[in-house]
């Protein structure tokens, strides 16, 4: 039974985002690579519950913290996932390295694969007046461990697919974990664009131009102090 | 680049200053209000409601939904490449360095990592 009906929302959702929503829910409570389904819905939960720090407020050091789970998450990871939900723009690269060593790449991939999808659901759900969505229940089951072929080095924190690679940075951003990449990407797609529409520089059929998506888009993206 | 790209296809020109904060939105139909909507849609997303009848008289309420979409998803892509640390992208490196020198955006820390991998 879908959890997003578009009645919930103050207007209509078109079909596709609904569907992708369903499908990032059912994911968050399932094993991943990497996490079980009780770790995933702890990494959301943390972000969800995330707010940015004072101006002033002490930021602790990764390597001063616990890498042992308490109760579910360690502190670290807890850490990690709630820098990646309030202040992104401003991951350096020494941080994101000391982070990747703590967690392992395909951890730190597979957590913020987990914040990525979560937090455009529930920002859609607050602008269009619903409240937001309870957690789903975790699924048992251990996580695949599987790191996917044609990975290497291209120049981002963790390695990611490099074999025969076409298309868009952003697009392979999340490879070490390509389930959650994919619904990832599918998400996109339902709101933003996807295929054709990625393509097309006029947009005559939706109910924006493609110019005021992009004023959109790219002010959300100076906003977040984005250089991508 | 697709903000430039997708007004040059419609034989019109934006300010992209307005993307940060800069200058008016001109060039793009109800640019003002989009830009208006995008700001308080980031900052405090539990007040976006006070311009949805602004939002619904201009664009209308498939509008005021892509709006929100676009808003909503691109706080998950903004994420992803800073997390992740990608690079821009090479034909996209060279086709704006220009305007991100102009606009700042060159300081922003992502920056880094495209200057790191040489592109």
């Amino acid at each position: 039974m879908p959890v997003f009906d578009s009645s919930t929302f103050s207007h209509r959702v078109p079909a596709p985002i609904l569907s992708a929503f369903d499908t990032v829910w059912t994911g968050l409570s399932c094993p991943g690579a990497w996490w079980t389904g009780e770790e995933r819905l702890a990494i959301a939960e943390v972000a969800r519950g995330a707010r940015p720090r004072l101006l002033g407020e002490p930021v602790p050091p990764l390597g001063d913290l616990d890498d042992q789970p308490d109760p579910v998450l360690s502190p670290v990871a807890t850490e990690v996932a709630h820098r990646v939900a309030t202040d992104a723009g401003r991951i350096t690269p020494d941080w994101a390295q000391q982070a990747v060593e703590l967690l392992g790449p395909g951890r730190y991939a597979e957590l913020v694969a987990v914040i990525v999808v979560l937090m455009p659901v529930d920002l859609l759900c607050v602008l269009l007046e619903r409240p937001l969505q309870a957690f789903p229940k975790a699924e048992p089951g251990e996580p695949s461990r599987m790191i996917p072929a044609g990975l290497g080095e291209g120049g981002a924190f963790v390695p990611w697919k490099v074999d025969g690679w076409v298309g868009p940075n952003v697009a392979r951003a999340l490879s070490y974990v390509p389930a959650d990449n994919k619904t990832r990407m599918d998400l996109v797609a339902s709101m933003y664009a996807g295929g054709e529409d990625f393509v097309s520089l006029v947009w005559e059929h939706r109910a924006l131009a493609r110019p005021q998506v992009e004023l959109l888009a790219a002010r959300t993206s100076a906003l977040n102090e984005c250089f991508y | 680049m697709l903000l430039r790209a997708s007004s040059n296809a419609t034989d019109r020109e934006v300010d992209l200053a307005s993307a940060v904060g800069q200058g008016s939105a001109v060039g793009v139909d109800h640019g003002d209000l989009l830009l208006r909507y995008a700001e308080i849609a980031n900052r405090d997303p539990f007040e976006a409601s006070a311009l949805a009848d602004e939002m619904l008289a201009a664009v209308g309420p498939a509008g005021l939904v892509e709006a929100a979409a676009t808003i909503a998803i691109f706080n998950g892509l903004v994420r992803s490449a800073d997390a992740i640390g990608i690079p821009l992208d090479d034909v996209v490196m060279g086709s704006t360095a220009d305007h991100r020198s102009a606009l700042g955006i060159n300081d922003y820390a992502g920056a880094s990592q495209s200057r790191a991998a040489g592109v």
